[in-house]
């Protein structure tokens, strides 16, 4: 059976039940804190000591963020299909489901915003008081993974927090999207967060990812970034896949990625193809895994469908 | 100190927008630099100590680490004048000082952990 990956906007409350049971249990089990921790380690291997030039930056401000985190999700989706088959990761559609009265904050699906003063969510299945309670501890209960041996967030709260539109009052417009999505290098040297700031092209990667502007625009930090930061609290941390909307925002990112590859079927959709010492190439299997390359990863259909 | 005084003196609104970088692609990041980068240069002795939302905030400059509190804040030094910390992990910040301010904002009372494990 063919998986598709829908908006949550088209999902049945059947689904969207069994899909927040299906991440309820691979928190129970360990799964999740695990996918938390090694978000935390790859984000810290891929941004300390680049001036020493220890390692390759493998998903963030690096080409490798799009295949990445596709394994990433993949990884969660695997999981949580061994909990249930039927189950896939929907996607939030940011440009157009901005409202805080969407379905996507019921108490029944992602909950809502979190409370003033300390921003602690209280509503929905990502509640503390409803269960969902964030790793701290650097110490696993029961002998399941003994590879726990590292912090699922960088502060002592075990509670999700959520500070939505503080940070950044306004995510990312139709128009915002469609000119990045427009543009035809997939990334440009040095693959890095200023990729596009001097006289090279412009690229996806990098407008995308939110630290590349165009003239016109007011503020870095746009799409993929304004998702984070207007969520604000757990999503603005190293930690941020604590919040489960981490999943649908880059279940999103994972589709643009797709869209752009069909709009623009003469370029490489992937770069750079040639062994490079900062970020994977093309051919290079993916950290921490080491079992799918960024080819292995261009085409989604290989795992799953988008409606 | 300045600078986050503006915006939490009007936060609820708007203007808590203002900090989130306006550089230009093509610009140098110093177009980016504030006050708190300011005090740091203006302080001769290596290790900067300020008091903020009563948190301990200390800066060496010469190593480019942050302390909350003694406890080491997690900053990622991606190039001058750009910091990402894990308190503020998808917005650059120009300095150590800044990126130490945001955390404490962040924070809301709770305490840093030490960091895990770092390199993939």
């Amino acid at each position: 059976m063919a998986h598709v990956r829908k908006n949550h906007l088209d999902m049945t409350a059947a689904e969207k039940r069994r899909f927040i049971r299906a991440l309820r249990r691979v928190k129970e089990i360990g799964v999740y804190d695990e996918l938390v921790r090694i978000h935390i380690q790859i984000n810290s291997g891929d941004y300390l000591d680049k001036d020493g030039g220890v390692g390759k930056r493998w998903g963030h401000m690096s080409p490798g963020l799009f295949p990445w985190h596709r394994q990433y999700l993949l990884v969660l989706e695997k999981a949580l299909q061994r909990v249930d088959p039927t189950v896939t990761i929907p996607y939030w559609d940011w440009t157009k489901d901005q409202s805080l009265d969407s379905p996507l904050w019921a108490d029944t699906f992602m909950g809502g915003n979190g409370r003033p003063g300390d921003r602690k969510v209280m509503t929905g299945p990502f509640a503390r008081c409803n269960g969902w309670k964030l790793n701290v501890s650097v110490v696993p209960v029961g002998d399941e993974h003994p590879a726990f041996n590292g912090n699922y967030t960088a502060d002592d709260r075990d509670y999700l927090v959520r500070d939505i539109g503080t940070v950044n009052p306004a995510l990312p417009t139709v128009k915002e999207l469609a000119d990045t999505l427009a543009l035809t290098a997939y990334d440009t040297p040095p693959y890095n967060y200023t990729s596009g700031y001097g006289s090279e092209t412009q690229s996806l990667r990098n407008h995308l990812e939110g630290y590349a502007k165009f003239p016109w625009e007011e503020n870095l930090g746009k799409l993929h970034g304004a998702g984070h930061t207007w969520m604000g609290g757990h999503m603005l941390y190293i930690g941020s896949p604590n919040d489960p909307i981490f999943f649908m925002h880059h279940c999103f990112i994972d589709k643009l990625w797709s869209m752009w590859q069909k709009a623009h079927p003469d370029v490489p959709h992937y770069l750079p193809l040639t062994e490079h010492p900062d970020v994977p190439s093309l051919h290079t299997e993916l950290a921490p895994w080491y079992s799918m390359s960024p080819a292995d990863l261009l085409d989604h259909t290989k795992f799953y469908d988008y409606a | 100190m300045r600078r986050r005084n503006v915006i939490k003196g009007i936060a609820g609104t708007a203007v808590a927008a203002v900090p989130v970088t306006v550089i230009h692609a093509g610009q140098s990041w110093v177009a980016a630099h504030d006050a708190a980068r300011d005090q740091a240069a203006d302080e001769p002795q290596d290790l900067y100590t300020e008091t903020y939302k009563g948190r301990t905030i200390t800066v060496s400059r010469a190593a480019g680490t942050v302390r909350i509190d003694d406890r080491p804040l997690h900053l990622m030094k991606l190039g001058e004048d750009a910091y990402l910390s894990a308190m503020c992990h998808y917005r650059i910040e120009p300095t150590p000082l800044a990126a130490g301010r945001q955390a404490v904002d962040e924070l809301r009372g709770a305490n840093l952990l030490p960091s895990g494990t770092h390199h993939a």
